[in-house]
């Protein structure tokens, strides 16, 4: 273990490999900032580039890029209240008022200082958890298990659509069935060609990305622009860091926020999102300063700040330990890693832990290295955010073209992207939650593969006596069924109710 | 009948055509080979998923009520078509005319569309952006794009 850490180490502090980090850490916190794009973008746009690197420089750029853009959404949220990203909505609520105050500077010094701590611990919580998850899964790492355990992350899903868990089923559901169409990945015979040849290999991940993030972003963004829907800015060059005594009350609110945003981040489908407010909501019931929230109290943006951004590492955990991505972002890092020939999942860190182990160092240093990113980005984000919101939506565009062009070559994948973005577009426009579609899409290939296998496995033995053999599986599937039909009947109920 | 096809219960109908066009091609799948140590054929999984889906879809459709909140897409909607034939023609022309060129017209086109009208604004914005495009990811990166009648010119 010491000389695979010794070895990550010396890989993570390469000066290239710094180099590269710093940029995914600016580039990340630019992105995050930029209202629509968020996360999945900025990954999205790094993937082009990453191609041409070293698989150790491009997981630092990915690393960076996904430690910091949560944070960056957080400044948006502040200075023009609107969030970045989703992760950061609970972040304006006490952000913004900060800011309409003249206090946007201090505002901005309370979030990176929470972010950089929950961050920090939740890398603590990453170097801990995920080996024994890891030993964990591969005692029990079956193909029954595995199958139980994607089973159990695809029906979390359903609690990504507040107010509606059937239509968080559907779009899981619907993301199993497009990872069906072309090559059946055990026989190889084609499906679902519907006449054209075109779709033989599938539908290819980026095309599945792009479409359903930035080209969809394109269309929200056009729609809002026609329904008037604008901002007023507030103007911010600079960040006042909170000095010591300032914390005096408020250190317990930063560790209780950040442990929840690292236990809910390991659990696959919460999301970030959920996480935040969970937290949010419980400093403000716990807090002295409670009536303030949502009046401009630091205590708010503290809370928000430090679950969204303990959830990156939180989420890592089953992501690299298990192969199953907790939210979109860790979803499209999954993608990644497997582009530069790394398999995440349960041998990852038995037959690859130097990869795991530079994930951690690389996603601390990340943490770190939001102190100098945040002056240059507070800097430069007053002058980015007022470029014309045409420029913008151009620029992403051609980034998205570019983007799904370059990893296949293959032309086809274009329209195929446009396509999904429209009907993303759609989709969201109705309040169908896209997140599930993307988990079903990216864990769907795995949940057949495995499968088979298990029905290989099983042989002659009935169907209840295999599933009995393995106690964790009985226990997953149990958890998944368990799951998935709750928000039936809670929905079922409140028809009836009503 | 009106209030009990409302918007949801539409969506809903439109989630089961497409399970319906998935099912048929499932039902009327012909495997190309015969693989005995096969214990899932290839359309098992395929068609359960199906079922399932038909099977949320029919939920849906029981538990839908009339959407509170409208969505008003009078204002957008000729945008939203418009915006949608501007990135097609563009992902079109992007193989014969390579990437600069034809981010060059598709940004014109689009500034103009979305209200910039000063060309001494939008040609050295939309220069310099498919320029930039250009050089990070053909010149620097050499990344190979297609160049369409740019090849022409070596």
């Amino acid at each position: 273990m010491f000389n695979e850490i010794a070895t990550s180490l010396s890989m993570s502090f390469s000066p290239e490999v710094l180099i590269v980090l710093f940029i995914g850490v600016v580039f990340g916190c630019i992105i995050g900032a930029l209202p629509g794009l968020g996360t999945c973008v900025a990954i999205v746009v790094c993937l082009p580039f990453t191609l041409q690197l070293e698989p150790i420089s491009a997981i630092a750029l990915l690393m960076g890029v996904y430690g910091s853009s949560i944070y960056g959404g957080s400044i948006s949220a502040v200075l023009i209240n609107t969030p970045g990203t989703p992760q950061s909505a609970a972040t304006g609520m006490d952000g913004y008022p900060m800011a309409k105050k003249g206090e946007a500077p201090q505002a901005l010094g309370w979030v990176t200082t929470a972010s950089i701590v929950g961050g920090l611990l939740s890398c603590i919580a990453l170097m801990v958890a995920a080996p024994q998850l890891a030993q964990l899964s591969l005692k029990y790492g079956g193909p029954l298990e595995i199958t139980g355990l994607i089973c159990m992350g695809l029906a979390c899903i359903s609690s990504l659509s507040e107010g509606n868990q059937i239509k968080g089923i559907l779009m899981g559901l619907g993301g199993l069935l497009l990872a069906t169409i072309g090559n059946d990945p055990v026989s190889g015979e084609m499906r679902f060609l519907f006449g054209t040849e075109n779709l033989a290999g599938g539908i290819s991940l980026m095309p599945v990305v792009i479409g359903i993030f930035p080209l969809a972003e394109v269309f929200v963004r056009i729609h809002e622009l026609r329904a008037q829907k604008t901002a007023t800015p507030v103007r911010c060059k600079k960040i006042i860091f909170p000095k010591l005594s300032a914390w005096k009350g408020r250190i317990t609110n930063l560790f209780r926020s950040s442990f929840i945003g690292i236990g809910l981040g390991i659990l696959p489908g919460v999301g970030a999102t959920a996480s935040t407010f969970v937290s949010y909501t419980t400093a403000k019931k716990l807090s002295p300063r409670g009536d303030r929230f949502g009046k401009g109290e630091p205590d708010g943006l503290i809370a928000a700040e430090a679950s969204n951004n303990a959830i990156t590492g939180g989420a890592l955990i089953p992501t690299l330990a298990l192969g199953i991505p907790g939210e979109p972002a860790t979803a499209l890092m999954l993608a990644s890693m497997t582009l530069h020939g790394i398999v995440p999942g349960v041998r990852l860190m038995a037959d690859n832990p130097t990869v795991v182990y530079s994930c951690f160092i690389l996603l601390i240093i990340a943490n770190i290295l939001l102190i100098p990113a945040s002056y240059i980005v507070v800097r430069l984000f007053g002058k980015i955010i007022n470029f014309p919101p045409p420029v913008l939506l151009g620029l992403i565009v051609i980034c998205s073209l570019v983007g799904v062009y370059i990893p296949s070559g293959v032309f086809f994948d274009v329209p195929v992207a446009l396509v999904i973005g429209l009907v993303a577009f759609g989709m969201r426009l109705y309040d169908f939650p896209i997140t599930p579609l993307l988990i079903g899409y990216v864990l769907g290939p795995q949940l057949e593969f495995n499968m088979s296998q298990a029905a290989i496995y099983k042989g002659n033995m009935s169907l209840v006596h295999y599933i009995g053999s393995s106690p964790l599986a009985v226990v997953l599937f149990a958890i998944a069924a368990m799951f998935l039909l709750m928000p039936i009947f809670k929905s079922f109920l409140q028809t009836t109710k009503k | 009948m009106q209030h009990f096809f409302n918007r949801n219960r539409v969506i809903a109908l439109c989630f089961m055509v497409v399970g319906g066009a998935f099912l048929f091609s499932a039902l009327t799948f012909e495997p190309g080979f015969q693989d005995d140590s096969l214990v899932m054929s290839p359309m098992a999984y395929p068609t359960w998923l199906i079922y399932a889906w038909l099977f949320m879809s029919l939920i849906y459709f029981i538990t839908a009520k009339k959407p509170a909140k409208q969505v008003d897409l009078s204002q957008s909607k000729k945008a939203i078509v418009v915006v949608t034939l501007l990135i097609g023609t563009y992902f079109f022309l992007f193989p014969i005319l390579g990437l600069p060129l034809s981010s060059f017209i598709f940004l014109i086109a689009f500034f103009m569309y979305e209200g910039m009208r000063d060309l001494k604004v939008i040609i050295p914005i939309a220069l310099l952006i498919a320029f930039l495009f250009w050089f990070i990811f053909e010149a620097l990166l050499k990344i190979s794009m297609p160049r369409g009648i740019l090849a022409l010119f070596g």
